[in-house]
């Protein structure tokens, strides 16, 4: 990845801008994400509009919530990422409620191409994921 | 919910411009083709799903609701809990 990096803090934030072809569902018109990978946030990242309005997401490596993930692309998503010889990201979107743990969207994960940086979100056909994955178990206390 | 039973090649028909005909069909997996005119939306449920997530997705990314998670999923347990706290409360523009 030759993404830029910006001195911030103890360590390195690192932003890498990834093609969209098709936009995300809700948000087709934006092409252009940067992943945005910040040691405080790490393992997390975000990915981010740098254009137009603010748009953001805060994303967790899917093998760590569901270690045994199974993608299914479809023959149009894997011609949008092209090939290349580095694995696929997968990132699954959280999504933070008031007075509820935080879920992951296991449903609709986004497949990065590192070495195209192409992506998409591929909403998955399976019913075996859920959009609202938990990933923690609040505490009891608040 | 009115339920039909058609073989492949058959067809229904909805309202006047909508017709959806059952194309192939296997024990676990149905194709089937919708025609309808460009005004209507056609798309899986699981879209409608994904959308309605990355709009409420894209509303809560605060900084500090990441940190405390990360923390959480790096083994160093936050003092609080993982509950956000009520919007407006605070944050900063860190990505």
């Amino acid at each position: 990845m030759d993404g830029s990096a910006h001195p911030q803090g103890a360590g390195e934030v690192r932003r890498t801008s990834y093609h969209f072809p098709r936009g995300i569902p809700a948000f087709e018109n934006v092409t252009r994400f940067e992943l945005i990978e910040n040691p405080v946030y790490a393992p997390l990242v975000v990915l981010e509009a740098p254009e137009g309005p603010p748009l953001r997401f805060a994303c967790a490596p899917v093998e760590l919530i569901a270690p045994d993930y199974q993608l299914e692309l479809s023959e149009e998503e894997t011609a949008l990422l092209g090939g290349g010889e580095a694995p696929l990201r997968l990132l699954a979107i959280l999504t933070f409620r008031e007075g509820a743990p935080p879920t992951a969207n296991l449903l609709a994960p986004v497949v990065l191409n590192p070495a195209t940086r192409v992506g998409v979100q591929s909403v998955q056909a399976s019913l075996r994921y859920s959009h609202v994955h938990p990933v923690r178990e609040a505490s009891p206390c608040s | 919910m009115l339920v039909i039973r058609r073989k492949i090649g058959q067809s229904v028909r909805i309202g006047e411009d909508i017709l959806v005909e059952v194309l192939e069909a296997t024990p676990s997996r149905v194709k089937i083709g919708v025609t309808a005119p460009p005004h209507v939306r056609v798309v899986r449920s699981e879209v409608i799903l994904a959308e309605n997530q990355n709009r409420e997705a894209a509303s809560g990314a605060r900084p500090e609701l990441l940190a405390s998670l990360a923390r959480q999923m790096r083994g160093q347990a936050a003092p609080s809990s993982l509950n956000p706290a009520p919007a407006g409360s605070g944050g900063t523009s860190t990505p």
